[in-house]
């Protein structure tokens, strides 16, 4: 079994810093997701906890044992790439036992290992074929049965359904989960997707510029943001951004003004809890941020008109786009009879679910 | 007519060929013909009766023709000198492809220090006429007492800067998460460049073995100056002794035999192209694996 400590990581390539500090410990038995844009990082920092790369500053640990200079097959792990990286000159057994083989283990007890993980996996009577004779799918689930062969304490994915078509991207996702469920293994998974990170993590690490914009449960980030970043990238449709201006500070409180909102039915201003150190000041410019769900055409005491652009119907809803609101373009998600583009609606805002992000984009909201 | 050009209209479709690619297509013919001429002069004048090779009009295609030339070839120790053709070519060609993959390995895939200014070097070697190194070269193996010996033949071509440079191109080209793959399951340097990286250059390995084996089999600066006996030539350098006169033969006799002779010598070569053709092209024009 594996936790996974990272202390002050940094890796430079020549004057490039690409991992810049990083402080991360991943329980033993945890399914940890690093998500974020295209060259943040993530497969840099796989690749230095597998021991492909070596950290410039900073120490790895697997369960309290400084990794090192250890190679990366020394470090009881295994890796599934983007690309499969199957061996293509040799057959699906002949790709699993790969590692067994290296590892000095028996013909015999090989073959074995190789038709248990095959059976898991039901690539049984595909033992005998290249992966050239695979479809993307079948390569996928060879490049995992190649990891699991080897009964690693601690797995780690690259991307590794990123190459697949949706459809079986959502049913390899399930397999990864139910293969996680019952092996227990550590693992950690890279991908962009926000929306694999989502279903699959126990807990996802945002990661942009090298650095953790933010790491915790998938309702901790979508429901709690630590920024605007985190709080732009976590969730489909992305969260609503309307720029604002700071009106009054009092302690625990800020009043802001929106533009295009409409006269509270109570004449109620638009005031949000803030924490205690947030740096606000009058005239300020903020941003509310809310989700389609705290936007709808239920009445509430804070309202904004606006009209819609168009609206795409998703299965079951429709989101509504208002590409020209004075606060900026908002999307909602409206389940009900159709809205055309066109209409002029009022929106309620729900206060609960609005978070305020300060100018430096943190998060001041509580 | 209109018919023929019909034809030669959806030829050109077929194959995207327009009138623009013609200049280029004459000159490629041109030099094919240049190169074939030769080729088709030493099958023909093999063939030929002695009084028939040099005639005041040019025979391109003989008008009777014989197979003496061929029998007469038999009359000298051409087994044997064939057989140490191949032991040389075959040797020497299998250890400067090894070699030659190993050191494009290196070059390609390990980092150490001064690996560019190494390949740098390689390249420059090339400008080293082979005239300049070859008499010290010659005296060398006389004096460790090597002369006319299989090593002798074999040493100073198994090293080759053309192999090294086919199997870095390659090996640039290569996935790096396969070996990287490789590594997590275990391999060191040495299982990583046997198990893998070498089973996968087919391509480059059999482009360099073509070239190299054709290079060494017509190899004859180099055995002509390091064989004392007749017993250790090779066959280039055994056929060349055929002209201009041999014992109680005419020149032109000597001439016959000899491109009977060489027409012999060509097979091997021309065989392995052949039926190598398609990996080899392959190997020439792209050094990488598709995954
Ligand atoms: N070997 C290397 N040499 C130089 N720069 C590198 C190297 N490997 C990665 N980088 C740089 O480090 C940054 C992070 O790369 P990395 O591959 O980790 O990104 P990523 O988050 O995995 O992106 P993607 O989602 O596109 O795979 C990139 O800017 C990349 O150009
Ligand atoms: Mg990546």
């Amino acid at each position: 079994m594996s936790r996974v400590e990272l202390s002050g990581i940094t890796k430079r390539f020549g004057a490039f810093e690409a991992i810049r500090g990083i402080d991360l410990t991943v329980e033993d038995g945890e399914f940890a997701v690093f998500v974020g844009p295209s060259g943040c990082g993530k497969s840099t920092l796989l690749r230095l906890i597998c021991g492909l790369e070596v950290p410039t500053e900073g120490a790895i640990r697997f369960d309290d044992r400084d990794v090192r200079g250890v190679p990366p097959a020394g470090r009881r792990l295994a890796m599934v790439f983007q690309s499969y990286a199957l061996y293509p000159h040799m057959s699906v057994a002949e790709n699993m036992g790969f590692a067994l083989r290296m590892a000095g283990i028996s013909r015999a007890e090989r073959a074995v290992r190789v038709a248990r993980a095959a059976e898991t996996l039901q690539i049984t009577r595909l033992l005998e074929r290249r992966p050239k004779e695979l479809s993307g799918g079948q390569r996928q689930r060879v490049a995992i049965g190649r990891a699991i062969v080897r009964e690693p304490s601690l797995f780690l994915f690259d991307e590794p359904l990123s190459n697949l078509d949706a459809e079986l991207r959502v049913e390899m996702r399930a397999e990864l989960m139910e293969l996680h469920r019952r092996l227990a293994t550590t693992m950690i998974y890279v991908t962009h997707d926000q929306i694999e990170a989502m279903t699959m993590a126990d807990r996802i690490v945002v990661l942009r510029d090298g650095r953790i914009e933010q790491a915790g449960s998938p309702t901790m980030l979508y429901e709690r943001p630590a920024n605007r970043f985190v709080a732009s990238f976590i969730g489909s449709p992305r969260m609503n951004f309307l720029a604002a201006r700071v009106t009054r500070v009092e302690p625990g409180r800020v009043t802001i003004d929106l533009p295009g909102l409409l006269p509270g039915v109570a004449g109620e201003p638009l005031a949000l809890a803030v924490a205690e150190r947030h740096g606000l000041r009058i005239d300020d410019s903020v941003e509310l941020g809310v989700r389609s769900e705290h936007l709808g055409l239920e009445p509430r005491p804070h309202r904004l008109q606006a009209r819609i652009s168009f609206s795409e119907y998703v299965g079951g809803a429709w989101h509504l786009h208002a590409g020209d609101h004075p606060a900026g373009r908002l999307v909602l998600r409206h389940a009900g009879a159709p809205i055309h583009a066109g209409e002029t609606l009022e929106l309620g805002l729900d206060m609960a679910g609005c978070h305020l992000f300060a100018p430096s984009g943190l998060r001041v909201s509580v | 007519m209109t018919a023929l050009l019909t034809r030669v209209r959806r030829y050109m479709d077929e194959h995207r060929f327009t009138l623009l690619d013609l200049p280029i297509w004459l000159v490629g013919m041109a030099v094919a013909f240049a190169w074939f001429a030769p080729f088709v002069w030493m099958v023909s004048t093999s063939l030929k009766y002695p009084e028939d090779v040099m005639t005041a009009q040019i025979e391109w295609l003989p008008n009777r023709i014989t197979f003496d030339n061929y029998v007469k070839v038999f009359e000298y120790p051409v087994v044997r000198w064939a057989f140490n053709s191949l032991v040389q070519a075959g040797v020497a060609t299998s250890l400067s492809v090894l070699f030659g993959a190993m050191a494009g390995y290196g070059l390609a895939r390990m980092r150490f220090p001064g690996r560019d200014g190494l390949f740098a070097l390689f390249l420059a070697s090339l400008m080293i006429p082979t005239e300049v190194s070859i008499i010290p070269m010659l005296l060398g193996f006389i004096k460790m007492g090597w002369a006319s010996s299989y090593q002798a033949l074999i040493l100073p071509s198994i090293g080759n800067v053309f192999a090294v440079y086919i199997f870095r191109q390659f090996f640039l080209g290569f996935p790096a998460e396969i070996e990287e793959a490789a590594r997590v399951d275990g391999a060191g340097p040495f299982r990583l460049f046997f198990l893998i990286a070498l089973p996968l250059a087919r391509a480059p390995a059999i482009a360099a073995a073509v070239i190299l084996f054709t290079l060494n089999w017509n190899n004859f600066l180099w055995p002509l100056l390091v064989t004392f006996d007749e017993s250790m030539k090779t066959l280039p350098v055994g056929i060349a002794a055929f002209t201009p006169v041999v014992g109680t033969r005419t020149q032109l006799e000597g001439f016959s035999v000899a491109m009977a002779a060489v027409t012999i010598l060509s097979v091997p070569s021309l065989a392995l192209f052949f039926l190598l053709q398609r990996y080899f092209i392959q190997g020439i024009s792209q050094g990488s694996i598709k995954s």
